[in-house]
């Protein structure tokens, strides 16, 4: 198989991703706050599905927030598949516009581009929205041809955390997957997370249940236990 | 066949948001672009100033997975920076960082480290785009007059005027969680033991020491009954928080920060109380109008004392909405302005004491305890109806003028005869 490095505008879309990106930030009345994060998980969990064939990996993510409520950024982290590269890697550029309402109760809507710049026929998009409200957040993702195999999707998840000492917190993650003629998949995620603003580590245990029902490329990994350490900038 | 969602449909869904980011309400900060500036009415000198930065609101990131809220922490290491940079560039030093998502701003005390004049320091800051807005920390004050010592036995006011023994046939006031915003309580008072529901401190620095106005308040509002002891409070089943935002001084005045009112007060609100006792009063400020703002879009009561010394009543008793409260009759320019007793008021002291007490301070710990009650009766009444119910005694001698009337006012809000009707005895 060709090895090939991510390209980096792939990485966060094409020329005209970034025309629009600028072009929403711009009309903003004032400059954007920006925060970026750099973690090392022991395994990359998405949505059930181990995506790194269960080795650590590095991730980057990139932030911006305009006052006007705009949101938009990009996420890098490597991935294995059967398909891919020892350089594969997953990419996700997002952007929305997010409002906080003065009952607290928050909500969103966006768009993600997922990018596999090795594989680019599974390169897929998807639209989302959600409600949130103190440490509770309920998100939808709707996607008219998931990883590229002409089939819609679905995703419902409900996230949460409850502090509880000082610097420990217990997160909770429910999520279900429902792939036209496919089926359904649901993952669910408790974890354990200790730290500051700046530093954090979570311990997290993961269980996917009927994963054969949705499964394209990446490993099926009915239980899960990752660890991570997370750094803020 | 090409996937409907292809890269030329994904520029046109970001040009959408471009579109709603347009048509989006704009923010409270947007919407006061023309009050940006809050200067000190008075050339005085203040050392301290907040400085607002944009609060995003929580949204999708991939790299915080699946947690809530914690999805803050990141963009508050990214203000956290800013306000650095900030407090670098203007010679100030960061003295406290106080998120408060409900109003979308990240508010930071920052003190001035050199001779700057904080007029000019927050005209520059007005023109940096990174912040919301930037005021002085005001200073408020109790409104109050001590007293002498009171007996156990002593009559009070309330029981005079207002009939207190048959209307707590009716109400007490029972599950209303009330705040009580002032200087800290004597929480093992006699009299106040076990009726403190919660206490909080907000006061920067400050160990909680029983301070004389917050358990004189705290006194006319919720005494225990039926101890033989000391005095009735007004609504004695009610829920009090007791919320320390103001100190007591050498002199012992009650003064309170700016910024320690908001932080109480934002506590307050968020933990969904029905009604606030605020028995003080300053300048206007701006982030104390916005939090007072959002106490009322979520009908809570605001109940504040009047300062005659000020030529609007002082604030927050001059925000439109709240119930403003005298110990005697104002002049017609504060014709809305609501009478409660307010004078020689025997109430809980520190020391395990009780004394009398005067001032518009306590005719607002009245007025509190009156819509405790109420609320009891009428859980979903209103600030609107509630106004609508007040009522008045009759003039009489050896009476305050213009007095409210607990007995009439119940009954008016509630369609029952609560009091046997007597009021003008």
């Amino acid at each position: 198989m060709k090895k090939q490095l991510p390209n980096a505008l792939f990485v966060f879309g094409s020329w005209r991703y970034l025309i629009a990106l600028a072009g929403l930030f711009c009309s903003s009345s004032v400059s954007a706050q920006w925060s970026a994060s750099a973690a090392l998980a022991s395994d990359y969990i998405y949505r059930g599905n181990s995506l790194s064939q269960s080795r650590p990996v590095v991730q980057l993510n990139a932030n911006a927030d305009a006052e006007s409520g705009l949101f938009a950024g990009g996420f890098l982290s490597k991935s294995l598949s059967e398909l891919q590269s020892k350089q594969g890697a997953q990419a996700i550029a997002y952007a929305g516009i997010a409002k906080r309402l003065a009952s607290g109760i928050g909500w969103e809507v966006g768009v993600t581009r997922i990018i596999l710049p090795d594989v680019p026929r599974w390169n897929y998009t998807e639209l989302f929205a959600g409600m949130n409200r103190d440490n509770l957040n309920l998100r939808v993702h709707y996607s008219a041809d998931y990883l590229g195999i002409k089939k819609k999707s679905f995703y419902l998840e409900m996230n949460g955390d409850l502090p509880l000492h000082e610097q420990w917190r217990l997160t909770a993650h429910g999520g279900i997957l429902h792939l036209q003629d496919r089926g359904t998949r649901s993952d669910v995620r408790v974890g354990v997370l200790f730290g500051s603003s700046l530093w954090t580590t979570q311990l997290a245990w993961g269980k996917t249940l009927h994963p054969d029902n949705t499964r394209l490329y990446f490993d099926n990994k009915p239980t899960q236990l990752t660890l991570s350490l997370h750094r803020v900038f | 066949m090409k996937p409907v969602l292809d890269l030329r449909n994904f520029t046109f869904l970001l040009s959408i948001l471009w579109i709603l980011n347009g048509l989006s309400p704009a923010s409270a900060q947007e919407q006061a672009q023309e009050d940006t500036l809050t200067v000190p009415q008075k050339k005085e000198l203040h050392r301290k100033l907040l400085v607002m930065l944009h609060l995003p609101a929580q949204h999708f990131r991939p790299d915080v997975s699946y947690a809530g809220a914690y999805r803050q922490d990141a963009g508050r290491v990214a203000r956290r920076q800013v306000a650095q940079e900030l407090a670098h560039t203007m010679h100030m030093k960061i003295l406290e960082d106080w998120p408060m998502p409900l109003l979308n701003i990240d508010c930071f005390q920052m003190e001035l480290i050199d001779d700057a004049n904080a007029e000019d320091v927050i005209l520059k800051l007005k023109s940096d785009k990174r912040v919301a807005w930037a005021q002085v920390v005001n200073e408020f004050e109790a409104k109050a007059s001590a007293g002498n010592s009171a007996t156990g036995n002593s009559i009070q006011p309330a029981q005079l005027y207002w009939s207190l023994r048959e209307v707590h046939h009716v109400t007490t006031g029972k599950q209303v969680l009330v705040a009580v915003i002032d200087s800290a309580v004597e929480t093992q008072h006699p009299d106040l033991r076990g009726q403190i529901e919660s206490q909080e401190n907000f006061v920067d620095g400050k160990p909680w020491v029983a301070e004389s106005h917050g358990t004189h308040v705290a006194g006319v509002i919720v005494a225990k009954p039926g101890n033989h002891l000391g005095i009735v409070g007004i609504a004695p089943d009610a829920r009090v928080m007791a919320l320390r935002a103001c100190a007591q001084d050498v002199d012992g005045k009650t003064q309170c920060s700016g910024f320690s009112l908001a932080k109480a007060l934002y506590f307050a609100i968020n933990k969904g109380v029905k009604i606030i006792n605020l028995s003080l009063s300053g300048p206007d400020d701006r982030l104390l109008r916005q939090l007072i703002d959002l106490a009322l879009s979520r009908d809570i009561k605001v109940v504040t004392a009047i300062d005659v010394r000020r030529a609007n009543g002082g604030y927050p008793a001059s925000h439109p909405g709240v119930f403003s409260v005298s110990d005697k009759k104002m002049k017609s320019t504060f014709s809305s302005v609501l009478v409660a007793p307010g004078q020689d008021i025997p109430t809980t002291s520190t020391g395990q004491t009780w004394s009398f007490v005067s001032g518009s301070s306590y005719s607002t710990a009245h007025v509190t305890g009156m819509l405790a009650l109420l609320t009891q009766l009428q859980p979903t009444i209103s600030s609107d109806q509630l106004r609508h119910s007040l009522t008045r005694m009759p003039d009489m001698q050896g009476r305050p003028e213009g007095l409210l009337s607990l007995c009439d006012t119940l009954s008016k809000a509630t369609a029952q005869c609560i009091c046997a009707c007597q009021s003008g005895k």
